[in-house]
């Protein structure tokens, strides 16, 4: 449906304005002016930062870098995440543009994984692909595809190719039509206020009575708090792409037209903001 | 219908939500941060241009400043530097013409090898001609030679030649053949006229021999005997008899008393012609030797072809009961061959030439004393020669062939 095609596409093209502004303690020649820059929501940050990497080093001695990390408000930004999930999840309601720390020195070696090239990104892009695929096919459908088609996932995230993606992508998002969905749904949620990174369990899109599951069910199953009782003030927020569905919604669905790239539905529990 | 309605309201809600979010978060900064993007580009263009003016600028602030304190110092120095530049150009205009002239003269060297060497090729083209002139008549001599030098040029038996002789005196010429008979010719300013033949052998004559004074012919034959005519009125006047094979050879000694002849039983006899009868005998021999008697003065110089390619001299001396043969010389040429293991060769009367015939009917003649090969006389005899025979006027020399013909070579 041209509805569902819209939807893909609002959900591939979002963008978060981001200005980079270099920590103060590294040294530099000369003052270094802010980088603005509209972050993919659903790329990684190594991916998409090598202009701003380019920009600060003009002002840097050679001497002086060493690999280039992100920290929003104290918290070093995990590359690994899609940057809408950082988004969402640390900056959600907060003054646009999103202001991100640049540093070259002092990696944070206990926060985050060292990244020196971009195929150790795509090596991570792949196996989340393979890993959906398990929950949502047994890998059937992922061990079919040959390594071309898996470079051409990569390339279309890579380039902000939205077709050459989906060209493969789609072959992921079928399912025999007797089962009514995928075998599990794959999806994680995260917390802000929690030792747990992310929730991640098996959860079935059809119940065994034939009804679709819908948002509020896995949320009812996972992560219960999240939910609102009746009578009471909202606390949380469950945002997807920076957007917060009704909690009836189609897990099916949402799983075929809401997941990121790498196949998973991204699910962030944010506190409401206390203005 | 409801079911319907409720599919488009969540539809419908994430869509205008996503609607919303781009408003708010893509559409309001996109147009700011690319025009950011863009001056900050400028700016750094500009700080780039301005650094290389700074330094540009001190640089030639620098310069002025130091001319200026040392003016005087200066302008000895331009001075100075004014003159070497003169000096500089004049040299560079010097060297200009040189090269000028030297390009000029190796232009005209050029020119000149270019000529020599089209002389060159026309002098080796006309050296090619005259060799081949040269070659050609090289040729006609020879040609020429060998046909002023026929002077006989004729059937002279029935079959096979195997031997002629001239007599003592050079006046005639005596041929003997497989036909039995000898036949007499008189060598009479420069031609040959058929004068007579001797018969009585019972077989092919294979040797004649003249005694020293011509009166005597003695004819050694393939019967086993030898036989000896008058010359005055061509009787035959003796049979020697008593070998036990061909006869191939026969001589007179020096005192024309006795004569000694070589068979293929392998013996020498010795005859005395008063009592006619065998004195001694002598072998065994090689029968190399017996293919040719040639006695020289005191000494017995046999030669005896091989059958090879070449001719060896012997030098053998008999005593009674015992001999030596030493090999002296040997005569080879390309193309000289045997004919048989019989043919002969002859001394020239001055012991300076050999001279022999060849299988492929060619005269051979060598240089004793040298060594070499001094002519080559061919295209007379058709077939191989058998024997050769130098007249004692040293004038004539006269050769047989297997094919009946002789011929005789004058101005030898």
């Amino acid at each position: 449906m041209a509805d569902d095609k819209d939807v893909l596409r609002d959900v591939w093209f979002g963008r978060i304005p981001t200005c980079f502004t270099l920590n103060p303690d590294e040294v530099t020649e000369r003052e270094a002016e802010a980088y603005y820059l509209l972050l993919p929501r659903v790329s990684y940050l190594p991916v998409v930062t090598d202009k701003v990497k380019k920009h600060f080093l003009k002002v840097m001695r050679p001497e002086d870098v060493e690999e280039m990390w992100f920290e929003y408000e104290g918290t070093p930004l995990k590359w690994h995440y899609p940057i809408g999930v950082l988004f969402d999840l640390h900056a959600s309601n907060t003054v646009l543009p999103w202001n991100i720390t640049v540093h070259f020195k002092n990696f944070p070696d206990q926060d985050l994984l060292h990244c020196p090239s971009n195929s150790i990104v795509e090596a991570h892009f792949m196996s989340s692909i393979k890993e959906a695929d398990s929950l949502k096919h047994k890998s059937q459908v992922v061990n079919d595809m040959q390594k071309k088609d898996h470079k051409q996932l990569w390339m279309g995230l890579q380039n902000d190719k939205f077709d050459q993606f989906w060209a493969m992508n789609r072959k992921l998002m079928e399912y025999p039509t007797e089962d009514g969905g995928f075998r599990y749904i794959p999806f994680r949620i995260y917390q802000t206020l929690s030792d747990r990174p992310f929730i991640q369990k098996l959860f079935r899109p059809v119940s065994p009575d034939c009804n679709a599951h819908t948002l509020g069910d896995l949320l009812k199953e996972m992560y219960p708090d999240a939910l609102t009782n009746d009578g009471e003030q909202k606390r949380y927020q469950v945002l997807i792409h920076g957007i917060e569905p009704l909690l009836e919604t189609p897990l099916q669905w949402l799983s075929e037209h809401l997941s990121h790239p790498d196949n998973f539905l991204h699910i962030c529990v944010v506190p409401v903001p206390t203005d | 219908m409801a079911e319907r309605q409720a599919d488009c309201g969540w539809k419908r809600h994430i869509s205008d939500q996503l609607k919303l979010r781009d408003r708010v978060q893509r559409h309001t900064f996109e147009e700011i941060v690319q025009q950011y993007n863009r001056l900050l580009e400028k700016s750094d263009l500009q700080a780039v241009l301005t650094e290389r003016y700074q330094t540009e600028k001190y640089d030639v602030q620098r310069g002025h400043e130091a001319s200026s304190l040392d003016a005087s110092r200066s302008d000895s120095l331009h001075q100075e530097m004014s003159q070497m530049r003169i000096r500089h150009q004049e040299e560079l205009t010097e060297l200009h013409k040189k090269r000028g002239e030297l390009a000029q003269t190796v232009i005209e060297l050029n020119n000149q090898i270019q000529q020599k060497d089209r002389e060159i090729q026309s002098n080796e083209a006309r050296m090619l001609e005259y060799q081949q002139q040269i070659a050609g008549l090289d040729g006609d001599c020879r040609d020429l030679r060998s046909s002023l030098q026929v002077r006989l040029h004729e059937e002279a038996h029935d079959g096979e030649v195997n031997t002629v002789r001239f007599s003592p005196g050079s006046r005639l010429l005596a041929t003997g053949g497989m036909d039995r008979r000898v036949k007499l010719w008189e060598v009479v300013a420069g031609r040959c006229e058929a004068k007579g033949a001797l018969t009585g052998s019972n077989a092919g004559i294979t040797s004649i021999d003249f005694d020293s004074a011509g009166s005597y012919l003695l004819a050694a034959s393939n019967d086993f005997a030898s036989r000896i005519w008058t010359m005055d009125d061509y009787r035959l006047r003796h049979t020697l008899t008593g070998h036990s094979g061909k006869v191939l050879s026969a001589r007179f000694l020096l005192d024309n008393a006795r004569i000694v002849s070589g068979s293929y039983d392998r013996t020498l006899k010795l005859w005395d012609l008063r009592s006619k009868v065998c004195t001694s005998s002598v072998t065994p021999v090689p029968s190399c030797l017996l293919t040719c008697l040639h006695l020289e003065n005191a000494r017995n110089l046999k030669m005896a072809p091989l059958m090879t390619s070449s001719v060896t001299l012997h030098h053998s001396c008999y005593h009674s009961h015992h001999h030596d043969v030493d090999s002296v010389c040997v005569f080879s040429a390309q193309g000289f061959k045997c004919g048989a293991d019989w043919t002969r060769v002859t001394f020239s009367p001055d012991g300076s030439y050999v001279a022999g015939g060849s299988a492929d009917g060619a005269l051979y003649v060598w240089n004793v004393l040298t060594g070499k090969l001094d002519r080559t006389l061919d295209r007379n005899h058709s077939s191989a020669i058998n024997c050769v025979s130098w007249s004692p006027s040293g004038t004539y020399v006269a050769s047989v062939e297997k094919g009946s013909r002789a011929i005789l070579w004058s101005d030898m």
